[in-house]
């Protein structure tokens, strides 16, 4: 009788211990990589649900692998059972028979403080490296990417190309027929420099600035004017020169020589009045007039008609 | 004082520079620029740059001013191994009475030639350039002036640029002048070698005196500088700084930066130097113009875009010389 008890107690206890398991397996997708490739670790957790397991940091766990990334996890849980997958992503670029060791995983069975240990198996896996013919010729590592032509895409693109050009043309002949040109010859008359000059030089003298006393002023104009007069006549930049250069590109043109004479004395004493302080005679202020009067007299030309430009103009 | 007394005193008191630059033809075949600037340097208490490659009478040339001045003239071969106690003097033991006692260097001499500054690294460079711009030097703790007129000619070599320690833009600034010199011309070169061939170079006699250039620097200070050739000097700096404003937009990205203060000040003193030389009482924008390039030249810096297109600083002067109106 007493054994028959202890029979039914040892069953029981069989059950119950049965009822609260836990099982862990590890293991990769292959045993044998080239150096490089991915390797991927996968830990299967099954477990009654009311075990509580604590996994250890894997990543840390693996360290002899490079650890690339790490797959979202899949948990499907029924009635009384759990099962846990975790995948993680590993390298390696050395080659080597690698040797994943085991490591502990904590669970907690019921509502036991105390955590119990369960151990997942060690995986062996070798990764070599690519074996290269010595014998033979360099080749690339991976052979060039091919990109299939994608005839559809290339008709619609040749078409809308000729649809483009077509359209270009068509509206060129269009604007073709449509524009008539007409030249027109614009005839300019362009007011000689001297005349210009002229009517500088007789609205300096209404102004009187010597006699009021603005000597240099009168002078620095007076220069000015024959300076932008040479500047039209003689084609050089007389405003940007001193009255050296002045001279010089006078020089070299086509002014006699009483000319150069006569403006080499009339900018000299002008520089005089303007730079020097220099207060002149008041006949000396009518004389530099008078100098500025001749010296556009014996340099001036004859007016004429220029034809400035010719203009194109479109009729609609 | 009224300007006919000004000019008349200025042509009196100048009238050696005829002299000094005849004296110094003597040697000095043609290079009448750099003879001139050399000349406007001493005259407006400032210092010169000189670029231009070996063998163009640079030596000779300043050696000739010192002689024809009956002034003390040093020259210093710039080397990597150079140190500042060796230009400025140092403090020598005496083992006889356990003193030490100061050794001054050959900087204190009224012209100095610093040959090949560039060759010399920075600690000298800078030496140099501080007592040229302090005119005295410290050795220990005694101060002492250097000597008046004091001008420094340093060379610079365009060619073989390596091994170089080439002047900061900042030390550059501080020479008044920077003269670039280039070849005689044939006729220059063949008398140039008809005088060299002979037994001996002609005998330079002192014809200045090293007062008559103090006083000449004092009366240059009086030749008058209109308003109006002012308001064109500015003129002109400013259009180094703003060529915008100028008319000169396509200029603006070519500089890096303009001119300083410090070169209004340079073209306004050389301008009147030049005047005096001219025998002038006041200044012309000839003047301005004369010595513009050669105040302005260092002191202008362009821009990698305008390295990368081959424009210099002396293309970018003569853009705006061409540009501002002359009064």
């Amino acid at each position: 009788m007493i054994k028959k008890y202890i029979t039914v107690l040892i069953i029981l206890a069989a059950g119950f211990l049965n009822a609260q398991s836990i099982e862990v397996y590890a293991d990769t997708d292959t045993t044998e990589y080239v150096v490089g490739d991915y390797i991927h670790y996968r830990l299967e957790l099954r477990y009654t649900n009311d075990i509580k397991v604590e996994l250890p940091s894997v990543i840390d766990s693996i360290s002899m692998l490079e650890f690339i990334n790490e797959e979202p996890a899949v948990v499907r849980k029924n009635d009384n059972e759990t099962f846990e997958l975790r995948e993680f992503v590993f390298s390696k670029y050395d080659s080597a028979e690698v040797s994943i060791p085991g490591y502990s995983v904590k669970y907690y069975a019921g509502n036991e403080a105390d955590a119990n240990i369960i151990n997942v198996n060690p995986v062996t896996i070798l990764v070599r490296t690519i074996e290269v013919d010595p014998s033979g010729d360099i080749q690339d590592v991976k052979a060039p990417i091919k990109i299939e032509l994608n005839w559809l895409l290339f008709s619609v693109i040749a078409l809308l190309l000729i649809a483009l050009i077509l359209a270009a043309y068509i509206l060129y002949q269009r604007y073709k027929n449509k524009r008539q040109i007409v030249v027109k010859e614009k005839k300019i008359i362009k007011v000689p420099a001297y005349r210009i000059a002229l009517e500088e030089l007789d609205e300096l003298d209404s102004k009187k600035l010597w006699q009021q006393g603005f000597v240099k002023e009168y002078h620095s104009e007076l220069t000015g004017i024959i300076r932008k007069y040479f500047e039209s006549r003689f084609n050089f930049p007389a405003l940007e020169l001193t009255s050296a250069e002045i001279l010089a590109n006078l020089g070299i043109s086509d002014a006699d020589e009483q000319v150069k004479i006569a403006t080499n004395e009339f900018l000299s004493n002008a520089d005089m009045v303007k730079f020097a302080k220099f207060k002149p005679m008041p006949s000396v202020n009518e004389e530099m007039m008078k100098q500025a009067y001749d010296i556009i007299d014996k340099t001036k030309q004859d007016d004429e008609v220029k034809v400035e430009s010719v203009e194109v103009q479109s009729v609609q | 004082m009224e300007i006919t007394e000004l000019n008349e005193k200025i042509k009196q008191e100048s009238a050696f520079i005829d002299t000094l630059f005849a004296e110094i033809g003597k040697t000095i075949i043609g290079q009448k620029e750099m003879v001139e600037r050399l000349v406007i340097g001493l005259l407006s208490n400032g210092h010169i740059l000189l670029e231009g490659v070996p063998g163009l009478a640079k030596t000779l040339a300043i050696k000739t001013l010192a002689q024809s001045m009956q002034a003390k003239f040093q020259r210093i071969q710039f080397t990597p191994d150079l140190l500042p106690a060796d230009l400025l003097g140092t403090m020598i033991y005496n083992q006889k009475d356990g003193n030490f006692s100061i050794k001054k260097g050959p900087i204190f001499s009224n012209f100095i030639l610093a040959d090949e500054i560039n060759r010399a690294p920075a600690k000298v460079q800078s030496a140099l350039l501080e007592s040229m711009q302090e005119r005295q030097v410290t050795i220990g703790s005694s101060t002492f002036p250097l000597e008046e007129p004091f001008l420094v000619l340093a060379t610079q070599n365009p060619i073989e640029q390596e091994g170089t320690y080439p002047l900061p833009e900042a030390q550059v600034d501080r020479f008044m002048l920077k003269v670039k010199i280039d070849y005689p011309s044939r006729d220059e070169e063949q008398k140039i070698m008809k005088l060299n061939i002979g037994a001996s170079l002609p005998e330079i006699k002192p014809v200045v005196s090293p007062e008559s250039i103090l006083n000449a620097r004092k009366l240059i200070h009086t030749i008058y500088v209109d308003e109006k050739i002012e308001k064109y000097i500015l003129d002109i700096v400013f259009a180094t700084r703003n060529p915008k404003e100028f008319g000169l937009e396509d200029l603006q990205d070519l500089i890096s930066y303009g001119g300083s203060p410090r070169a209004t000040i340079n073209l306004a003193l050389g301008a009147r130097a030049m005047a005096f030389v001219k025998r002038r009482g006041y200044v012309i924008p000839e003047d301005v113009r004369s010595i513009c390039m050669d105040v302005l030249r260092h002191r202008i810096a362009v821009t990698y875009e305008a390295e990368a297109e081959d424009i210099t600083s002396e293309n970018i002067i003569q853009r705006i010389l061409n540009t501002v109106e002359v009064p």
